[in-house]
């Protein structure tokens, strides 16, 4: 059993959690810690990758509702006034 | 109370302030020529045949375009000096409504839209933030929404400006208020981009206000400048007269003090001219956006060479037009806490001026073919143009005068210059004293209005804002001598800018430069025409006349050291040790505004860690950001897009070009990919490595 598998897998784990937004106390540390012990048990291979895809059903990742980059179209013109020689075509 | 305005548009009257305007225009045109033909006839004199031969001709008419321009910015400023000794001007747009009446209006819906292209991204937004900020105190923010419209071509940049739009809006509580908008082809630049945001939401808004990436507004101004349309309709746009802050260098420290202590004077005078029929100069200014949308429209130029294709320069053209449509266009040097930055180095400025150069000649086309243009904006092209076509003229002037001064010395005496056959000689005449009391009568011109604005900040108990007397004193010395110094390497650059724009060359812009040093190898090579070419004339001066040498000094010289003024001006530690010495001090340097406050340390709104892309692929609130607002569109090459986002698993972002990773990046899928496979990747991998970086406590 390699030690840096595991705490690379518990790293990875708790960055992942505190950049999506939950507080990164002794007790999510303790559930992550348990969340990595579960899937050891599995062996080895694909630790990291069982980790991370089990992150968000085990724990309440906050998903805020989708930004919103610009409001809805409401779609007008331009107007040219006054054309006239040598400005428009 | 209502002095001037027609709130009527339909009422047949004219309103006072055209009268007023018509008249201060006669008298200033009957001053400037009155002048030139004094000068004209002095330099008539100063010439050896009296302007009678085609040389001298030439040199004659060159001097009268000058002396006439140099003219009209000295009755400008003297214009500006009188009108602030009374207080203001009584014929302004700020003045038609007191103060009460102004409280009492009702704010109208207004977007505050913000213009941006590779700009540096955390200074931008905090010019954003700041203003938004101010607003909040006002207790007015509900009125206004805000949008970043970006035309910036890289996946890098405008995934950091998007994440920092999404911070601004969690820092602000401005979801759905704040938008950003990343427009996939930046169609006709600038104006296009506004254009862009005009046919999608300009119909939602009375009003926009225009900001430059580096511009910052109060919120009181913006609230008022709201309130004063909303009392003058025939006002189609508002234009603040921005000052410099937050200078670093000490070329940008010279511009800010020039700017706050000349300024005043100037923008009055200017103002005080036009009236209702001012320029728009493309930022820090309001806009009725129906009448904007309605009129304004920029169709392309249909000539030739550089007059066929877009308007590069728009604002003056889209002041015009809303003048040609019957609408009011007033800039406003009474409104205050409106502020710009100067660029840091001579570098960067004259990489502007060389866009500029380009765009305000290209208005020559609209000069003499637009119809129906008012002649207030006729006049504001022709000012244009001739602010950098001045400088081709000035130097051909120098070359002229140095060949008159050569056949002089070389030649022998031509005592019949008139071809005509004239049966009695003409002898040359030399007048020295005629030529210094020219000189002095110009460098009176020049000078004048620098020494009113002086006297301005004495009279207005402004010293203080400037350091003390003893200290503004100082500083206008060390002020004229930077600008005597950059006078000629402006002028040197500015003739091959109109020449490059004549010729039509393309231009390549991308962004300006905000904040970076000039080296002594880019500065040397750059100017190393400009001073091999005055080492060249001033050593051939010498060997004609000492005399003429000694005259050729103010020029040569100047462009001899253009390398090392560029260099040193450019220096922050000197910016800085002059400003710990109290000179160049301008108010907000000396007491921080809000505003002010927080552009000089901007709050970074981007991880420091990672890059913009690395970001969006890593951090799960930015990666779901990108992903909401990405396309959900399939690729058209499949296979491509599948062999891109393969390599950018292996090899991370720097494996691709600009195009492949712009696609990745704006492809919600490959987001979602990305971001799955580099948290799992291996830990010795460019994901691997990565997510150490995320891991460390500190990140973020």
């Amino acid at each position: 059993m390699s030690d840096n598998l595991i705490e690379d897998a518990l790293g990875r784990a708790l960055a992942y959690l505190r950049l999506a937004g939950l507080d990164a106390d002794p007790a999510l540390t303790r559930r992550a810690l348990r969340l990595v012990d579960e899937m050891l048990e599995q062996g080895e291979d694909g630790l990291v990758e069982r980790v991370m895809s089990a992150l968000p059903e085990r724990f309440a990742v906050p998903e805020p509702p989708e930004p919103l980059g610009t409001p809805p179209i409401h779609r007008g013109a331009i107007g040219y006034g006054v054309g006239g020689y040598g400005v428009g075509r | 109370m209502s002095l001037a305005m027609n709130a009527n548009p339909e009422a047949p009257t004219v309103p006072r302030w055209k009268v007023v305007a018509a008249t201060r225009r006669t008298i200033l045109i009957l001053l400037v020529l009155a002048q030139t033909v004094g000068g004209l006839y002095g330099m008539q004199s100063v010439l050896p045949y009296h302007g009678g031969n085609l040389l001298e001709k030439g040199i004659l008419f060159l001097f009268a375009v000058l002396f006439a321009w140099i003219s009209v910015g000295f009755w400008t400023a003297l214009l500006g000096f009188w009108l602030r000794r009374r207080g203001g001007d009584r014929y302004s747009l700020v003045r038609h409504h007191d103060a009460a009446t102004l409280a009492a209006t009702p704010l109208a819906r207004t977007a505050v839209v913000m213009p941006v292209y590779n700009e540096p991204v955390d200074r931008t937004l905090a010019g954003l933030r700041a203003t938004i900020e101010d607003l909040r105190a006002t207790g007015e923010l509900d009125h206004f929404d805000f949008y970043i419209l970006s035309d910036s071509r890289d996946a890098e940049q405008w995934l950091a400006e998007r994440s920092a739009w999404y911070r601004l809006c969690e820092e602000q509580d401005l979801h759905g208020r704040l938008f950003y908008r990343h427009r996939p082809v930046n169609l006709n630049f600038k104006s296009g981009n506004v254009a862009d945001f005009l046919r999608r939401w300009g119909r939602d808004y009375v009003y926009m206000v225009v900001l430059d990436a580096d511009s910052v507004m109060g919120g009181n101004t913006l609230t008022r400048m709201v309130r004063h349309m909303e009392l003058a309709p025939r006002v189609g746009i508002l234009q603040t007269s921005p000052s410099l802050i937050n200078a670093h260098s000490a070329f940008a420290r010279f511009q800010q003090f020039a700017n706050r202590v000349y300024g005043p004077l100037f923008t009055a005078g200017l103002a005080g001219i036009q009236l209702g029929e001012a320029a728009y100069w493309g930022h820090n200014a309001i806009i009725r956006t129906d009448l904007f949308m309605r009129h304004c429209g920029l169709r392309r130029l249909s000539g030739f060479g550089l007059f066929n294709g877009p308007i590069m320069s728009h604002d003056f053209v889209e002041a015009a037009y809303m003048g040609r449509a019957g609408y009011e266009v007033w800039m406003e040097p009474e409104l205050d806490e409106s502020y710009e930055e100067s660029p840091p180095t001579l570098v960067d400025e004259l990489t502007r001026d060389r866009r500029w150069a380009k765009g305000n000649l290209q208005h020559a086309w609209l000069f003499f073919f637009a119809p129906r243009l008012r002649f207030a904006h006729r006049m504001a092209f022709l000012n244009g143009i001739l602010s950098y076509l001045s400088s081709p003229i000035w130097l051909v002037f120098l070359i002229l005068t140095s060949i008159e001064a050569t056949r002089l010395t070389l030649w022998p005496i031509d005592y019949f210059p008139d071809q005509r056959g004239s049966m009695f000689p003409v002898w040359p005449e030399w007048h020295p004293h005629w030529a210094v009391g020219l000189v002095l009568s110009t460098l009176f011109l020049l000078f004048v209005p620098k020494f009113l604005a002086v006297l301005d900040v004495l009279l207005t108990g402004r010293r203080r804002q400037h350091g003390g007397a003893w200290r503004l004193f100082l500083s206008v010395c060390l002020e004229l001598l930077v600008s005597m110094l950059l006078a000629p390497i402006r002028m040197l650059a500015h003739s091959r800018y109109v020449l490059e724009a004549l010729f039509n060359v393309r231009l390549h812009w991308g962004g300006q430069n905000r904040t970076d040093e000039t080296g002594w190898r880019q500065a040397f090579l750059s100017q190393a025409p400009g001073t091999l070419l005055a080492i060249g004339w001033s050593g051939l001066a010498l060997r004609l006349d000492p005399m003429f040498f000694f005259w050729s000094l103010p020029v040569a010289l100047p462009l001899i050291l253009a390398a090392p003024t560029s260099v040193l001006l450019s220096r922050v530690a000197i910016g800085e040790r002059l400003r710990r010495r109290r000179l160049l001090l301008t108010p907000e340097e000396q007491r921080l505004s809000p505003q002010v406050d927080t552009i000089a340390a901007p709050r970074p709104l981007n991880p420091v860690r990672l890059t913009a892309f690395e970001a969006a692929v890593l951090d799960p609130v930015l990666n779901r950001v990108h992903r909401a607002l990405a396309r959900r569109r399939r690729p058209v090459d499949a296979e491509a897009w599948r062999q891109w986002l393969e390599r950018c698993m292996k090899e991370g972002p720097d494996g691709l070009n600009r195009r492949q990773l712009n696609a990745l990046a704006r492809d919600a899928d490959a987001l979602a990919r990305l971001h799955q496979a580099a948290w799992t990747a291996p830990r010795d991998s460019y994901w691997g490595v990565r997510v150490g970086v995320v891991k460390s406590r500190d990140y973020g």
